[in-house]
């Protein structure tokens, strides 16, 4: 297909003119006569996706008939994506408020790695902090961002350093909220959207909701689901060196449109491929590939806080600090059990 | 009432010009002082975006936001600036759109190329630019700088200068 977008009752190939009804049926092969005896329409069906699965609105494919189930492989993080949807007053996303599109001269992983990171912050978004070490304000009803360099001490902060990280195994880990301070958080917008939010689930409930649990999540191999300024990331390898990344902003249905319309904006500055935060990620990610093909070093040390890591039984997963590299070893290990599985 | 038609479009290009030429050289904050007080830069994502509230933008700043930029572009550790892009914009076509004389405000559109290079890696940027400009004394502020790409809703590598 060679359009974004559009509606259309029937797909047909601009070479000879096949169509396909919209679930991939061939309806019509022009000049039928010279079609050979036996010729089945149904043999030449399009292309599926062996395996579709949905949860809370959102579709995942595989491409290969063969591999762990959708609820195997999705289950441990649909409370990742519950934290997400239950905050709609509706309990919908819309993911219909355009996309951020940027790419890179380097390898998928990369960016994977990088969504979880949390060592790379006070040093790869230098650029983006104040003297006073606080980053500029990044949700609805925040008066000022996080502190992220100790002030006047140039080292990560320790709120920063005391965040957490979680894996759950299939690659699939996150990271504990920020250290922002939940009380203080109010304006117009976000005020009028905690009262539209208890209206539908109750106080108790929306109070439990708005409890910053996750900052960003990753769901392996490559979707992630920020929860500081909303959006949803989906990264598309195109060569081993080369990748596309597609960042959705989301309206929370039932939430005012004024608070829904300042994290759209607020996307411009954190996520757009003109913005503050992810520019510098990608600038790294291209030195990072550059310095790899050299080979010249033969190591990539992600041992931070090896051994450091301790279950947490009440979310049923392994949990580390969010500086650690933890979630890096996670990652390598479920796709040297892809790679293993393909050989 | 003269016409928008009417009106000399030079004077509104020779201020294209001197925006550009800011541009070009780096005088961010002496390109920010051509904006109003209540002055907004945009680039869409999207042909024909009708207003940056709905959907995603590539830049959408007013003043604050522009001021956190700039300050991003002159700190020393900006790596997508490490080293600094070099860009050269040619801006032409100028044509007075829409003239308010009454209130001194004027619509112009006109048609800019930006070649940018860095680091080994030359591009180019094109398309339709619009200015609502505000008369000012001898000259005029910018109320809206809307920059329309031609391939503006394409994948991009990272741009970290204005257009």
């Amino acid at each position: 297909m060679n359009e974004r977008k559009g509606h259309a009752e029937r797909l047909i190939c601009c070479y000879h003119g096949w169509n396909y009804d919209t679930d991939g049926k061939l309806m019509g092969v022009p000049v039928p006569e010279g079609c050979c005896d036996g010729f089945d329409r149904a043999d030449f069906n399009l292309a599926r996706a062996p395996r579709v699965g949905e949860y809370r609105g959102f579709v995942f494919a595989s491409l290969s008939a063969h591999g762990a189930s959708f609820e195997d492989h999705i289950g441990p993080m649909k409370g990742n994506i519950d934290d997400l949807v239950d905050r709609a007053p509706d309990g919908a996303l819309a993911l219909d408020a355009g996309m951020h599109r940027y790419v890179f001269s380097g390898n998928w992983k990369l960016q994977v790695e990088n969504v979880l990171d949390s060592y790379h912050v006070p040093f790869g978004h230098a650029s983006t902090v104040n003297k006073a070490g606080v980053q500029f304000a990044r949700r609805e009803g925040d008066r000022k961002g996080a502190e992220v360099i100790e002030t006047g001490k140039q080292q990560t902060a320790s709120t920063w350093k005391d965040r957490k990280s979680f894996t759950v195994g299939n690659g699939h880990g996150w990271t504990s909220n920020t250290t922002l301070d939940d009380s203080k958080r109010s304006s117009a917008a976000f005020d009028e959207y905690k009262r539209a939010l208890a209206a539908k689930v109750g106080a108790d409930r929306a109070a439990e909701i708005l409890k910053p649990r996750l900052h960003n999540s990753l769901i392996y191999p490559n979707m992630s689901i920020m929860g500081l300024n909303i959006h949803v990331r989906v990264i598309k390898p195109l060569a081993v060196d080369r990748t596309e990344v597609t960042i959705y902003p989301i309206r929370l249905l039932g939430a005012p449109e004024s608070m829904n319309s300042g994290n759209i904006r607020l996307l411009n500055v954190t996520h757009s491929a003109a913005s503050f935060v992810q520019t510098d990620d990608l600038e790294s990610f291209v030195r990072t590939q550059k310095g790899l093909h050299s080979q010249q070093t033969d190591w990539v040390d992600i041992s931070r806080g090896l051994g450091a890591e301790e279950p947490d039984r009440e979310l049923n997963a392994t949990r580390g600090l969010a500086t650690h590299e933890m979630v890096v070893r996670a990652q390598y290990r479920a796709w040297v059990g892809y790679m293993r599985e393909a050989a | 009432m003269a016409t928008a038609a009417d009106i000399d479009a030079a004077p509104f290009e020779r201020f294209l010009i001197l925006e550009a030429s800011l541009l070009d050289t780096r005088r961010f904050r002496e390109w920010m002082g051509l904006f109003a007080e209540d002055g907004t830069y945009w680039v869409p994502a999207l042909p024909d975006q009708e207003d940056p509230f709905g959907q995603a933008s590539l830049f959408y700043d007013d003043r604050d936001l522009m001021k956190t930029r700039i300050d991003r572009l002159e700190h020393p550790r900006i790596h997508v600036q490490t080293p600094p892009s070099r860009t050269a914009h040619l801006v032409g076509n100028a044509i007075v759109e829409e003239a308010d004389e009454a209130k001194g405000e004027y619509l112009v559109g006109s048609t800019f190329i930006m070649v940018e290079y860095r680091d080994d890696q030359q591009r180019v940027f094109a398309g339709h630019q619009r200015h609502r400009l505000r008369r000012d004394g001898a000259s005029f502020l910018i109320v809206q700088k809307r920059v329309d790409l031609i391939n503006c809703d394409s994948a991009f590598e990272a741009m970290a200068v204005p257009i």
